[in-house]
């Protein structure tokens, strides 16, 4: 395996186009433990750490804000350009341990790969029979399943889908620009393809009054992936409700965008969100995919996600 | 493609270096079969455990799952930076006396840690040590011992104040 530092973005674009087998790499934090595993074939990578225009977070002119892919995750949790952005500081404050979220950068969060106990938790079992991810052609979570079922785990990515953030993807000297909620395809893919680097992300600008949250489960107090998360996202406009999204991590291979709720809450007052939410936990809970791990069932996976939403429902209550 | 070498600089414990390795050696094998630095330990591998700890420019960080060219230009601490046994570091001499230590496996990145809160957070409080030390797992002592010690070195470390200038306890 070779690592190659990437001097420019073209370079590392024509880099990736030149060998198709190639990985990129940023923090490392996800990629390298995959590799010592050795789950993961150790293949050239593309090391993206000189690149300073991916870095840092700055308002622009037309009032969004940009973070750069390469931002830390200790930063976001401590910039002050994000202290209105509570639920985003939040879930990057959460992620992991303090030395991973020094090292980890918020593109290779949201970017991160799918977990399951039969793929990368590194347990033997996992070598037998080998499931799709591993190059097997089965999926152990579902036995008739012609994909992977993987859970998709990241804080950060269902907090960007409920404030509306739009991802800006590079490559060949053209940058495309895709809601943050598209990055993500079944069977655990992601929607960047092999020559593209994802720039950073842009939080829209609120002109209304919003409040944030966001509500995480884990079996141990600290330095653990979410076993279940909820983002929520409300807007308010002359004391009542105007947009609301609710958001599920770690529910199946990508995070659960729930609007069929939404209903339930315009118009109605910040105020009344926790009697309000105790009226749609069923709703909510529909879109835990079954799952099992080394810990929970999906039942309690579901009970998870009716407290996970009831909580953050009453923490944007309390801001308010 | 054959494995390549790539030209490492790197500042470890106040000295420069500057030498080819293979391009895809972590920094924790790098410390240990390039410099012996053989204080910072090995076990998981996967960023899970907390025993490689180092610090990267002043920031925690897992050497085991980071590549040493993770590291170019910057500067590394390792435990070897702090005390020797004629001479131990105020943290080192901390987890002794609270008696933070067992089998010692863990402690290295303990005290890794430990220094880097210390470093921004003089004065910290209960809560602010159990969330440095979250990413630091020790199978024998139980943390009460080491929560103790890292209040002990902050102690020692301020001359003995005990508060903040503002009153608060540490």
């Amino acid at each position: 395996m070779n690592v190659n530092r990437m001097e420019s973005l073209d370079s590392a674009c024509r880099f990736l186009e030149e060998n198709p087998q190639a990985k990129l790499i940023a923090g490392g934090t996800d990629l390298i433990p995959r590799l010592n595993q050795k789950i993961e074939s150790r293949e050239d990578l593309c090391f993206l750490d000189n690149l300073e225009e991916l870095r840092g977070i700055k308002g622009n002119d037309d009032g969004h804000m940009f973070i750069g892919a390469l931002t830390r995750l200790v930063e976001l949790s401590k910039s002050p350009f994000l202290s209105n952005y509570t639920a985003l500081i939040k879930a990057a404050g959460k992620v992991a341990s303090p030395q991973i979220r020094n090292q980890a950068t918020i593109g290779g969060n949201i970017l991160q790969e799918n977990r399951c106990m039969y793929f990368n938790q590194a347990v033997p079992w996992s070598e037998i029979n080998l499931c799709y991810k591993r190059g097997g052609n089965k999926c152990y979570q579902y036995k008739n399943s012609k994909e992977c079922m993987a859970l998709f785990q990241s804080d950060i990515a269902p907090v960007l889908i409920a404030y509306g953030a739009k991802a800006l993807i590079y490559s060949n000297d053209n940058t495309r620009e895709i809601p943050v909620s598209d990055l993500y395809l079944p069977a655990g893919k992601k929607n960047v393809g092999h020559a593209e680097i994802l720039l950073g992300i842009k939080l829209p600008p609120f002109t209304d009054h919003y409040l944030s949250s966001y509500v995480r489960k884990t079996i141990r107090g600290s330095f653990d992936f979410p076993l279940m998360s909820c983002a929520v996202f409300v807007t308010e406009k002359n004391e009542k409700i105007v947009d609301i999204a609710v958001v599920l991590g770690s529910a199946g291979v990508m995070p659960a965008d729930i609007k069929d709720i939404s209903p339930s809450f315009i118009g109605k007052r910040i105020s009344d969100l926790p009697q309000l939410a105790l009226g749609v936990l069923d709703a909510v809970a529909k879109h835990v995919a079954p799952f099992r791990d080394t810990r929970v069932n999906t039942p309690v996976r579901k009970d998870m996600a009716k407290t996970v939403f009831i909580e953050a429902m009453n923490e944007i209550a309390s801001q308010n | 493609m054959e494995d390549r070498t790539i030209c490492l600089r790197i500042n470890i414990n106040g000295i420069d270096y500057r030498e080819d390795i293979p391009s895809d050696i972590t920094l924790l094998d790098y410390l240990r079969k390039y410099r012996q630095l053989m204080g910072t330990k090995k076990n998981c591998g996967a960023g899970e455990c907390g025993t490689c700890t180092v610090l990267l420019d002043g920031r925690a960080v897992y050497s085991c799952i980071t590549l040493a060219i993770q590291a170019y230009g910057k500067k590394v601490e390792t435990i070897e930076s702090l005390g020797d046994e004629e001479s131990l570091h105020p943290i080192q001499q901390a987890y002794l006396d609270a008696g933070a230590l067992q089998c010692g496996y863990c402690t290295p990145g303990m005290i890794m840690t430990t220094k880097e809160l210390l470093d921004n957070n003089p004065y910290p409080q209960d809560r602010e040590i159990r969330e440095a030390l979250a990413g630091n797992i020790c199978r024998c002592t139980g943390y009460r011992q080491i929560i103790e010690a890292v209040k002990l070195a902050a102690r020692k470390m301020s001359g003995g104040k005990t508060e903040r200038d503002d009153g608060h306890e540490c």
